[in-house]
Formats: structure tokens, sequence, C-alpha cells
């Protein structure tokens, strides 16, 4: 049973057919890369199964239910986190505080008991601490815990929305171009960080620009090609297939 | 987007504005009455404010009794009255719009009973070309310019002042300095003037005019810009009767202000009360409602009674403006037509004389307006000093003996 | 100037000015939180007063007990108004709606709105003006400085109002939340927070404001259906001037309005209020932002 299942979705943006019939599966455990050339329609495929857009046609499954026109929050809620190609940070709150109120957010005890604080509120309180440390240790952020996001420099503020994300303990995780505009030491960090995460126990979904990351990183690789998928395999099948150098030719070297 | 957020919210704030100032209450006719001939008489008031809707209700009280009682016979044929009244906001705008819809959409040839001047004003350019007559209150000099052929100014306010300072000086002998606490407005800049003229005459010195916005609800600048200047009386030439002057009052006593009080515009109590401590009145000589003088007309008296018996809450700003609609009743029957321009030259040139609360009332010349038609009003009145919560009469006035004392104290020749 | 004109000129400008700073307070956290530019703020004002007026002056309840309750109810208001006006428009919106146009649309229908409440008002009250007796109609008088207890009585409780919304907003999770949806109610959708339960405690809030507002200042001026058309103009001005989503601004702006107004008065006469727009507008070109606002920056 794959825990994503994305069954002939189609998407049309008034005249533009922005995806067309596709279907893919993510299994568990494994980092599967989406990949193809700029306007394939990969940001589009993860605003659907976010929940930020509904399929025009087709349906997506996740653990076996069915999750296509769920409310965005909902589909966060069942354990579907996503990274937007911009990090989204509460740039005026520290660290420690973005972290913190992902967790605080995830639990949802009623504002009242918090100011009130009772004692099931507080132990709560407790607890979301010692996690969110833990998760700014994971992420190599504790050095900087008490820093306004707003002063990280850009690297960090991505390990940070992925930190913010964690938090809300997903089963899923998409990631929309963790690397790109890394150099080589910064993306060889952070796909050591993305295969800790899978690690936790996370699967990751992730849509990358940067073909050599994408190919060390990725156990199979689905690619998209103006709204249709072109093929899906291993990353050793995806760099020898002709369609593949035909779709990306002139624009990247494999 | 937090960028585009304020840009956005900037244009938008810029482009409301218009629709911000002229959101206002709109007009409900009142229902047409079902008798032989119809008589369609227009009238605009201010529904935003209490002596509009005060006045409003008032002629919704005494015309349909006067339908009953007698109602208006001309040449043999009996006619009922029936107003249509619109919302002119107070404003110039709000006037002309109500003026124009009367004389274009309800054909009226008769508007009665308007109050502000700056509606009014603005109404007697549709007015005048189309030969309307036009009864109406207003203290703007402009409703009595000699190039105007068919208004009459039937409200006391051009006329009431030369008595009003003997009598202050009769209250409070030893107040010499006066400061005047205006609206921002053509009533209250040409009010603010006159009252300086004819106080200046009657030997105080004017300090200063200090003028407020009318919507104002704050007046504690504008009365600690009094109290600094430090005059033995404050004057309120052309204020609204109603919470306005009382939040004017209760402004001036937190400020600390002690001295005298002087209005030619009586207040409306009940609601000045509403805002103000009494002891904020304390000491202001006004003119006095007809209804609390020692020995009440029976007009007056029964007018109360009525008034009471209908709307229940007594209001006093309510008699102020109806003149009009007596002057206007006299004016036909002196003329049997109903011809505006034939009611108009006979008034005009022969004057008119009506029975009001206050007592006798007529129209007078204005010569030192250049104007030898009979145009403005002149009528018995009552003044009174506020002292402890009532109050104390001063003394009156003929309807004759005031045009004497305009003559006085505007200098052109015979008002008569 | 003396002391005591001093004194009093500094209580009317922070009598006024702290009105203007709940006023636009409420604007800006609805305008934040919801995206939208809320004209009918000032109606809510105005209810705030009547409501006030019932409480008080008709019931004969307690004073602070009626404030409360006029908070409560204006709240409740404002909860009812964001379900049926704001939330009914944005379901129409589709993900393509842009983020102009929704706001544009939203200011419309607010503008619908005001004057819906403006002319409900007008039916249900009619126009009668009303007023409040004042529970502190003392006046200090000492060392030759007259204060109205009534006035440093709204200072104080604005105060009060600002200190406990200051708490709210900073030191509660809910807070928390509804500064993290004005910043950016996506990511907090992600995180698996139904927004649309902030958005209307956010409106519901701001509305609660707006209707302290006008109950706090009730017994200072009186209770009219235009009151509320009067107070808008000069809030909208304030929340550009302090800037958008800063509340040190806000405060700020609203204490300066207070102050130019007051003293302008005193030393300029009329053109006080000329002035204030003057320097709103030297002050928009020149910080477009506001003076403290987050486009400031
Ligand atoms: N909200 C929208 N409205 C209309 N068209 C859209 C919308 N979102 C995306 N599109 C269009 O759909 C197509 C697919 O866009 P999408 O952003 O999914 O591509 P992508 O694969 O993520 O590209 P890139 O690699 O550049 O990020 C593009 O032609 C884009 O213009
Ligand atoms: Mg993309």
């Amino acid at each position: 049973m794959p825990l994503l299942l994305v069954k002939n979705v189609t998407k049309v943006f008034g005249a533009l057919i922005a995806l067309r019939d596709v279907s893919f599966e993510v299994n568990r455990l494994e980092i599967l890369g989406l990949i193809g050339p700029n306007g394939a329609g990969k940001s589009t495929l993860f605003n659907l199964i976010s929940g930020f857009h509904r399929p025009d046609k087709g349906k997506i499954l996740f653990k076996d239910t069915e999750i296509t026109g769920l409310r965005v929050d909902r589909i966060a809620g069942m354990g579907i986190g996503r990274i937007f190609q911009e990090p989204t940070l509460f740039m005026q709150e520290t660290v420690f505080e973005n972290v913190f109120s992902g967790l605080h957010r995830h639990y949802r005890e009623p504002a009242w008991k918090a100011f009130l604080h009772t004692r099931a509120a507080n132990r709560e309180e407790a607890v979301s601490r010692e996690k969110a440390a833990e998760i700014l240790e994971f992420m190599d952020l504790a050095a900087m815990r008490d820093e306004l996001a707003a002063n990280l420099p850009h690297g960090h503020q991505r390990s940070l929305a992925i930190a913010i994300a964690l938090a809300c303990e997903p089963e899923l995780l998409l990631l929309d171009e963790p690397v790109t505009g890394m150099n080589p030491s910064e993306t060889a960090v952070m796909s050591d960080k993305i295969r800790q995460i899978r690690e936790r126990g996370i699967t990751v979904l992730i849509v990358e620009h940067d073909m050599r990351a994408v190919m060390s990183l990725c156990d199979r690789i689905v690619v998209l090609n103006l709204g249709e998928k072109l093929v899906e395999g291993t990353p050793d099948r995806i760099k020898s297939d002709q369609r593949v150098i035909e779709a990306y030719l002139g624009k990247q070297v494999i | 987007m937090k960028k585009r957020l304020a840009f956005i919210t900037l244009a938008i704030a810029f482009m409301a504005m218009p629709l911000l100032i002229s959101c206002s209450p709109a007009a409900t006719p009142p229902a047409p009455p079902a008798e032989v001939k119809t008589l369609k008489i227009g009238a605009s008031l201010p529904f935003t404010d209490s002596m509009g809707i005060d006045t409003k209700k008032a002629l919704e009280m005494i015309v349909p009794a006067f339908n009953q009682a007698v109602g208006l016979t001309v040449k043999g044929q009996k006619y009922n009255l029936d107003f249509v009244i619109y919302d002119d906001k107070y404003t110039a705008d709000g006037g002309r719009a109500a003026v124009e819809r009367l004389v274009n959409e309800d054909k009226v040839q008769f508007i009665v009973g308007q109050i502000g001047s700056a509606p009014i004003v603005a109404g007697l350019t549709v007015t005048e070309p189309a030969k309307v007559l036009v009864f109406c209150g207003g203290a703007s000099d402009k409703i009595i310019n000699p190039n105007n052929k068919y208004v009459f100014g039937t409200a006391v306010w051009r006329t009431n002042l030369p008595p009003l300072f003997p009598y202050l000086k009769q209250a409070f002998p030893n107040a010499k300095t006066i400061v005047n606490l205006s609206p921002d407005d053509e009533t209250g800049k040409n009010l603010a003037r006159d009252n300086s003229k004819v106080a200046t005459a009657a030997g105080f010195t004017v300090l200063d005019s200090v003028y407020y916005p009318r919507p104002t609800q704050d007046f504690a600048p504008f009365a600690t810009k009094v109290v600094s200047l430090n005059p033995d009386v404050v004057n309120f030439p052309g204020t609204a009767a109603g919470t306005s002057f009382g939040l004017q009052l209760k402004a001036l006593y937190e400020a600390g202000y002690k001295g005298a009080l002087v209005s030619p515009m009586p207040p409306n109590l009940s609601e000045v009360l509403s805002v103000a401590p009494k002891e904020a009145l304390e000491g202001m000589v006004t003119i006095m409602p007809p209804t609390d003088v020692p020995n009440p007309s029976s007009m007056a008296s029964q007018y109360q009674k009525d008034w009471t018996a209908k709307y229940g809450q007594w209001s006093v700003a309510s008699l102020q403006w109806i003149p009009a609609f007596y002057a206007f009743v006299e004016a036909v029957k002196k003329t049997d037509s109903l011809d505006p321009g034939a009611v108009a030259s006979n008034i005009s040139a022969n004057g008119l004389s009506w029975e009001s609360a206050n007592g006798k009332a007529m129209l007078v010349k204005r010569p030192d307006y250049k104007n030898n038609r009979f145009c403005d009003t002149v009528s018995s009145l009552n003044f009174g000093k506020f002292t402890n919560g009532k109050y104390e009469f001063l003394g009156s006035i003929s309807a004759e003996d005031l045009a004497k004392a305009n003559e006085a104290a505007f200098d052109g020749g015979s008002w008569k | 100037m003396s002391l005591s004109l001093f004194v009093q000129l500094l209580v009317n400008a922070l009598t006024i000015g702290s009105i203007y700073v709940l006023m636009v307070l409420g604007l800006d956290i609805i305008l934040r939180g919801t995206k939208i530019l809320n004209f009918a703020h000032g109606q809510l004002y105005m209810l705030g007063a009547y409501v006030m007026f019932l409480f008080f002056q008709a019931l004969h309840w307690n004073f602070l007990l009626s404030l409360a309750l006029t908070g409560l109810a204006l709240g409740l208001v404002g909860m009812l108004i964001y379900l049926g006006v704001f939330a009914t428009l944005a379901r129409r919106f589709t993900p393509t709606t842009t983020f102009s146009y929704r706001l544009l649309l939203s200011a419309m229908a607010s503008v619908g709105l005001m004057m819906i409440l403006q002319q409900g008002t007008l039916l249900g009250f009619g126009t009668q003006e009303r007023g409040i007796q004042p529970p502190f109609p003392q006046i200090i008088d000492s060392f030759g400085v007259r204060v109205s207890l009534m006035r440093l009585a709204i200072i104080l409780a604005s105060l009060v109002i600002c200190v406990l919304l200051y708490l709210l907003m900073n030191k509660t999770s809910l807070g928390r939340l509804m500064r993290a949806v004005s910043y950016d109610p996506e990511a907090v959708t992600l995180q698996g927070v139904n927004t649309f339960w902030v958005f209307v405690f956010c409106f519901a809030l701001g509305s609660a404001l707006a209707g302290l507002a006008g109950g706090i200042i009730a017994p200072v001026f009186s209770v009219t259906p235009a009151m509320g058309q009067d107070v808008i103009f000069l809030s909208l001005l304030v929340l550009l001037v302090g800037g958008i989503g800063s509340y040190r601004g806000t405060i700020a702006g609203g204490l300066l309005i207070g102050l130019l107004l007051s003293f302008g008065f005193q030393l300029l006469g009329g053109v006080a209020e000329l002035f204030v727009f003057m320097l709103v507008i030297v002050i928009l070109i020149f910080k477009p932002g506001g003076m403290l606002g987050e486009a400031a920056e």
C-alpha cells in the first residue's frame, strides 16, 4: 500500500492545461524526486496534494483516505507537511518561537487554557519546549535559537522552514527546491539532512532542479513535461532515457 | 505583500472618501391625504439634526389639524395641504438637490419651513428662476438680498439682536467683553458678524470669534481657546439648539469658565441637559420660549399641550420654525390666490402680519440691505435668564418696538 | 502658556488620542488579520455608543459592566458581520483571485455595510440626539489646574484596554496565532490550523475595540447616528500615518493626532485641521508605509 496515491489527476487554469492525467505513487519511507522543465506543473501538483487547489479530474489518496478537496489545514493535520520555494517564516519572531508556535498549534490545546495556565497546559508547554529544542538541535539551529528569523542567512532560513514543518510531525514532507541556489558544500549538507529526515520515519517528495543532488538523493524519480508524466524510475534509468534528454535538451546537462 | 497592502489601502481610502462624506439619511415623504382638492407644499429639512426632525414632527402635527379645522380656502375652493418633505442634510448640496426634486418632480409652487442657511441659499438658485414662493427660517442675509423676489424670511434671527444686549447689560451690569463661539459655516459666520456689530453698538467689546466645524463633538479645544481669551461673556451665534449646544456649554464649564452666557437662540433644554450639567447653563441670557413666560399666549399653551399629547417629550425647539407655515397661510388668504407671483408681489408691496406663539409677527423691509420689499420678519419676543435650572423672566418687546430697535441699530431708513 | 492651560490641552489631547488609538488598533487588527479595510468601523463605534446608552443610561447598569458588555456585544456584532458578509464574499473568491481584487471587493462591501448600519440605526433609534450622563462628572480643581475626572477615566480605561490587548497578542497562543495569521495565513494553514475561525476572531476583536471606543467616549460626546462618519475619516488617516501593522506606530499616530488637534487649535486656530491633513500627506510622501509600519522597512 503506497503512502500517497495520485490517480489520473488533471488541473486546468483557464485555457492552460497545467496537469493532464497524471498518476504516480509515493511509497513509505522513500525519497521520491519530481523533476521537469520550467512550467511542467510541479508546483501545481504540490498545490493539489496540499489542498491549495482542487484537481479538476482525478483523485489523491493519503494512507488510503481520499484527500481530494479537503481543506488545507485538514490535509496538514493528517500528516502532510510542505515547504514552499520561498521559506515562509514569521520573521519578527525568534527561531525558537517559530518552531515552538508550530508545535503548539499542532497540539491545538484551547487558548483559554493556556491563558489560565492550567496544569495540563503547563505540562504540555514544557513538553513542547523540549521538543522544539530537539528539532532545532536536529536541524543544526540550536546555536541560533534566540536570533530573529529575519536575521538568519538564507540557508539557515530554509533549515528553519523545515524545522517548522517537522514540528507538525508529518508523515510525508513536500520539499519545493530545497537546494536551489546553494553551493556544492551547502547542497551536500542539506542532502544529508534530507536523508536523516527519512531516517526519522518521514517520507519525502522533492521537487528540485539541481540534477546532481536529485540523482544522488532520490530512490525513484517522476519526470513531468508540459503537464504530463513522461516517465518514472530509478535515477540510473532516468539519466539514460531518451525522452528525458529531449525534454531537457539545451536547457541543462544531465 | 506588506508594501502592497499599504499602497492599496491608501488608494482605496482616497477613492472612498466622497462616499463617506455623502453617506447620510434619506427622506420619507408623508402619506398623501385623500380629500377633495389637495395642494402640495414642499419643505426641505435636515433630518441629521434634531431641530429638523422636530420641525418635521411639528408640521406633521399642525398641518393635518389645520386641514381638519379650517383648511385653506381660495376663491371659494377648499384645499387640503399636503407637505412633501425631503432631507437637505443641512448642506448646500443637499438643499439644492431637495429643492430641485420638489420643484421639478413634485411640481410644488410653495416651499415652506426650511431651516438652515446653506441649504436655503443653495435652493434659491432653483426657486427664484422657477418663480417658486419660499417662506423660510435661516439666518443668512443672502435670503434678504434685493435681487430675490420670491423668498421671505420668517425667522427672527436677523432681527432679534438689538434688544438682546440691553437685557444682557441688565442681567450682568459689569460685563464688558464678549467672545463668539460659532459654527464654521454660512449661518455661523453671518451671525457672528451681526452679533459683533450689535454688541459693539450696545457698548460691549468683542474680543474674537472662535469657529468650530458643525459636526464637532469634542469642544474641549474650542472651549479652552475661549477661556484663554478671558471674556466676561460668551455668545453662541448660530449654534444648533440641541446636544451640540450642550456639549459646548459642558466644555466651557469643564474648562473652568465662570462668566456670563448669552445666546440669540434658546437652547433645546431636554437635549442640552442630557449632555451638560445644569450648572453649565447658569446665567445664560437668551430669548425665552413663549411657553415659559409668566402669561403664555393661548396659541403657545395649546401647541405645547397638543405636542405633549402626540409625542410625549416636549420640544421647545419645534416651535421656532413653524411661523413660516402661518405666514404662508395668511399670505395666500390675504391675496386670495394660489399664483405664487401674485402672492409674492402682494405681500412684498403691502406687508403681512400673522399670529405666532410669541404673539404678533409681521414682515418688514430691509433698507439697510437696499431691499425695499417686505421680506424679513419681526415678532414680539420674550427674554429670560437661566437661573437654578429654570428661566427667570427679564422682559419682553413687541413686534413694533423690535422693528424700531432694529431701525436704530442698522442704519438705512424705515423698516415699514 | 500657563500650566493650567497646558494640562487641560494635554488631557484633551490624550482623551481624543486614546479614542483614535482604540479605533485604529481595531482597524489594523481587522486589516492585517482578515485583509479587509473596514469602512464600517465608524458605524461599529457608533453602535458601541448606542449599546452603552442602552446598558448604562437606559438600564442603569454599572459603568464598567456596561462597558465590558458593550465590548462583548460589538464583538458579537462583528462576528455576525464577518460570517454574514465577508465570509460569504470570500467564498466567491477562487485561488486565482488576485490579492488587490480581494482587498478592493471587501472594502467595497464594507462601504455598503457602512450605509446599511447607518440607515439601520436611523430607522431603529431615530435621529434624536442622546446624551449619557457621565458616571464621573466631577472636575478635579487643584493648584489652578482643572481637569475633568471623566476624561482621566477615559485615558485610564483606554490604557487598560491597550495593556490587555498587548497581553493577548503577545503572551497567549491565541495572540501568537493571530499575529502568525496576519503575517502569513497560508503558512499557518500548513501547520494544520483552520484559519477561518482566526479570521472571525480578528474581525470580532477589531469590532469590539471600535465598540469600546464608542462606548467609552459616549459620556463625553453625544450619541448620534452621524458620529461614526466623523471619526472614520481621521482613523483611516491615523492608520496610514502610524503605519499598518505597527502597534507603536498606531499609538504614536493616535496620540499625535490628538496633540495636533488640541494644541494646534489653541496655537493656530481653525487651520489646525488643515495642518493635520498636510502633515499626513508629507508623511505619506516620505514614508509611504507610515511612520513605523511594516512597509516602512
Ligand atoms: N494559479 C495559476 N493560475 C494560472 N496559471 C497557473 C497558475 N499556477 C500555475 N499556472 C501555470 O501552470 C503551469 C505550470 O506551472 P507550475 O508552477 O506548476 O510549474 P513548475 O513545474 O513548478 O515550474 P518551475 O520549475 O518554474 O517552478 C505554468 O504554465 C503556469 O503558468
Ligand atoms: Mg515551481
